[in-house]
């Protein structure tokens, strides 16, 4: 065929690899810029907080900006707590609702639950906080008594914002399990129960584990509606029960940056902290990534 | 890339589409601007043959700062900008400290605060900065409508609520836990309340930070054992204030001296004020301006003079 074609194809294939090329080194820059901007925040994030970064600041008891006291870990502890506590309800909720969908479900209610479920992922986080503030904090005032503001508003604002990540992540890990494996079980005898529990669980342990991981390092980073149902008290402590209030690392960030004189040690130790919720969430993220790389290659 | 002849078809009408809008716009544009011009000459003529020339303002203003000053300042610019056409203001809050850093930085035009410069806790303000007293506030004590229990306090009474000496409402003859709420550590009214009432302690820490005059109100209104304190000029009929030593914290009260707890909102540019700034910080202390911080519940300069 090239023989036949001679010069006059070669030239077409010659301009076709310049084209090639070109195209090539667009979609390179596109990604190395990506790249860059990551690698920008990272260093700007860090020559900010490097004032600030000692053992004073992350293990420091009291964060009391008036005082000039800037220690984090009583912040920490109650941002895992918030989050932890959330994934945990989430999942709780999520992942029976991912297997109900993947194998229970009959074709026509899935097309109404599925749907609805992505219709979440829609809401702006600055909703679900008003919804918080104006539903979520009364009722919890009303019925269990207490501030109304509390870590229980805020797991329940942050499950409703996961949920739907849980949900979408574990049922595509739950479909991935090989349908030959499904059928050998059923053929053996197993109950959908059984087929569920020994063998699409085992395969989708990896998937479901990621999903969950995944929806916890988006929890931490959030915002908006955590600041608005979660109470801050002027000075952070470790809370003692879900009816307590509680400061967390991204609320802290968003009450003093307002006022914060520029530049001081509160200023830096806002970039700290910044940073260090940065790497909270950036390990969290590998390791679900680890995970599902893991779970592929098994 | 071979193109359906629908999706060449669509293009060509999106492209015609855009030409027909943008040839359409620019007329009515150009006509317009013309209108204007010709008006703008009428009225510049008129105001020559009255021998009372004034010059038209024109540019922009941005105003940020303390939320206490907010709705004085917000009223004054939309009529600002009613009465100077070619004038665009924009003001939003974010606190006193807020006001203060970034028309230090110079990110905005005016700050709005209602925290001295002088007094203010800040380790070295910019010297460059200049505060002109627009108005005069006071803070009060609020507490949710349905609380019926308290009406009166003293000052010893307010501070010992908010350094967590007196946590339960039992104290005053109600029942269950106070909820105490104060405002972030760069808050105007803060200080106030600070000045005033916390002569010898701090808000205890486990008081909930809200961020403006406005969230204060809202969280009050909505929680029957909560307390915190508000800038007079917010104050309505969704939060109960209290008297402190028997005196009401109304206008009048505060004209008298009854009500003690008083303190100056200033306006603050960087340097000299530019036409512009001074035209709408003078725009302010007119008496037209002087009416709206009246009217919006604060106190008139010419009260204390």
């Amino acid at each position: 065929m090239v023989n036949l074609e001679g010069k006059g194809g070669m030239k077409r294939e010659g301009q076709r690899s310049l084209l090639e090329k070109a195209i090539e080194i667009i979609l390179f820059v596109g990604a190395l810029s990506s790249i860059i901007i990551v690698f920008l925040i990272i260093a700007y994030m860090s020559l900010e907080a490097y004032p600030a970064l000692n053992l004073d600041f992350l293990l420091g008891w009291f964060w009391d900006p008036k005082k000039e006291m800037f220690g984090i870990f009583q912040i920490i502890v109650s941002t895992l707590y918030v989050g932890v506590g959330a994934i945990l309800i989430t999942t709780a909720i999520g992942v029976p609702t991912a297997i109900f969908l993947a194998e229970f479900c009959p074709r026509n209610v899935r097309n109404v639950i599925k749907p609805s479920i992505e219709l979440l992922v829609g809401i702006p986080t600055i909703v679900l906080g008003f919804f918080g503030l104006m539903v979520v904090i009364p009722f919890i005032r009303d019925n269990f008594g207490g501030w109304g503001t509390s870590v229980l508003a805020g797991w329940m604002i942050l499950a409703i914002m996961s949920l739907p990540h849980v949900i979408s992540i574990s049922e595509d890990a739950l479909r991935a399990v090989p349908n030959s494996y499904k059928e050998a079980a059923l053929a053996l005898g197993a109950t959908r129960w059984q087929t569920v529990k020994k063998v699409l669980l085992p395969y989708a342990k990896t998937g479901i584990l990621a999903s969950v991981l995944l929806a916890l390092g988006r929890v931490m980073g959030e915002t908006m509606a955590v600041t608005m149902v979660i109470g801050n008290p002027r000075v952070a402590w470790i809370p003692t029960s879900i009816l307590d209030r509680a400061k967390v690392l991204t609320s802290t960030i968003l009450l003093d940056w307002s006022y914060v004189e520029i530049p001081s040690m509160h200023y830096h130790s806002l970039f700290g902290i910044g940073l260090v919720l940065f790497f909270i969430v950036a390990l969290i993220d590998v390791t679900a990534t680890y995970m599902v790389k893991r779970g592929v290659i098994k | 890339m071979s193109w359906s002849s629908l999706q060449k078809t669509f293009f060509a009408l999106i492209l015609l589409a855009i030409l027909v809008l943008g040839v359409h716009n620019t007329w009515t544009m150009s006509n317009l601007t013309s209108t204007v011009y010709t008006m703008q000459s009428t009225i510049d003529n008129l105001n020559s043959m009255l021998g009372n020339y004034t010059q038209r303002l024109e540019g922009y203003l941005t105003i940020a700062g303390s939320t206490t000053v907010l709705p004085i300042i917000q009223t004054c610019a939309n009529l600002f900008m009613q009465e100077n056409p070619g004038v665009v203001i924009s003001v939003s809050g974010g606190g006193s400290g807020h006001g203060i850093s970034a028309v230090s930085a110079g990110y905005i035009n005016i700050g709005m605060s209602s925290k001295n410069l002088t007094t203010e806790q800040i380790t070295d303000p910019d010297p460059d900065l200049q505060p002109v007293a627009i108005a005069l506030d006071s803070v009060a004590i609020i507490v949710h409508p349905t609380n019926g229990f308290v009406d009166d306090l003293t000052l010893e009474e307010v501070e010992m609520i908010f350094n967590g000496t007196i946590t339960d409402w039992s104290h005053f003859g109600g029942s269950g836990e106070i909820h105490v709420y104060t405002r972030e550590a760069g808050s105007g009214t803060l200080e106030c309340f600070e000045k005033f009432f916390m002569k010898h302690s701090d808000i205890t820490g486990a008081a909930s930070e809200k961020t403006s005059n406005g969230e204060m109100k809202a969280t009050i209104a909505s929680d029957p054992a909560g307390i915190g304190f508000l800038s007079v000029g917010y104050i309505d009929e969704t939060v109960n204030p209290l008297k402190i030593d028997g005196v009401e914290p109304t206008v009048a009260n505060i004209k008298t001296g009854a009500y003690k707890i008083k303190r100056w909102l200033f306006l603050i540019t960087k340097g000299p004020p530019t036409k512009i700034e001074q035209a709408f910080i003078d725009f302010v202390l007119s008496s037209q301006g002087q009416e709206i911080v009246e009217q919006q519940g604060y106190l008139p300069l010419e009260w204390f003079q």
